[in-house]
């Protein structure tokens, strides 16, 4: 299952989307605008996308993540538009028999999504000044 | 031929929309397109030196071919999470 809304991200919908009597493990990552960077102080950030590209990204990340470890279930949303601190941006859900590959699975999946999934932040800071985030070249 | 090319982040503010149309030889390729866009907007060079870019979705090298109503996008280094 994958997200892509300005809707606030409903954290425990995606957890139980997840979850089934098969697996005794659902991990939930949950990812939010951090109020300090490097001591500068965010207001909010707003995020943009290419949305076609990034649901294929997803897609198949999921599917290589299923290959990877003994995963039965993933969700992953992520906010578009302002994104206020403390709110939720991202959140990703996995489920397995056992909890080692839910923990895994979920800690590669956020990797990934950062470093090649066509998504943008653009950072405002209290002080109203706003820069587009682009950490390091992707692949 | 013609192909579509969009931008996003700060490849889009640099140059002042979204998406553009752009003419090229049929047999050109992704780099070649590349090269064009900074001759055509120069503000793009410093972007297009990290950028990566996608043909119709997917991440492609300079030596992709092109062809006629190809989607294009300059990605800038992503920043989601």
């Amino acid at each position: 299952m994958i997200e892509i809304s300005p809707q606030p991200i409903d954290t425990q919908a995606l957890l139980a989307a997840v979850q089934s009597p098969t697996c005794g493990a659902a991990v939930l990552f949950v990812g939010s605008t951090r109020q300090w960077t490097d001591g500068q102080q965010t207001e909010s950030l707003y995020y943009e996308c290419y949305e076609p590209m990034a649901v294929k990204e997803l897609t198949a990340l999921i599917a290589e993540s299923k290959r990877k470890w003994n995963v039965e279930s993933v969700a992953i949303a992520h906010r578009m538009g302002e994104v206020g601190v403390g709110q939720a941006s991202i959140a990703v859900a996995v489920a397995s028999p056992h909890r080692a590959d839910a923990f895994a699975a979920a800690g590669w999946l956020m990797d990934e999504i950062k470093s090649r999934v066509p998504i943008w932040k653009r950072e405002k800071g209290v002080d109203g000044q706003a820069v587009w985030v682009h950490p390091h070249p992707t692949p | 031929m013609i192909v579509r090319v969009l931008f996003f982040a700060s490849a889009k503010d640099v140059a002042g929309t979204a998406n553009m149309q752009i003419a090229m030889a049929d047999d050109a390729n992704l780099g070649q397109l590349k090269q064009t866009l900074v001759e055509q907007i120069p503000g793009l060079m410093n972007i297009m030196s990290h950028a990566s870019c996608s043909v119709d979705q997917e991440y492609a090298n300079d030596d992709r071919q092109l062809y006629h109503g190809a989607e294009v996008a300059v990605i800038p280094p992503v920043s989601g999470g």
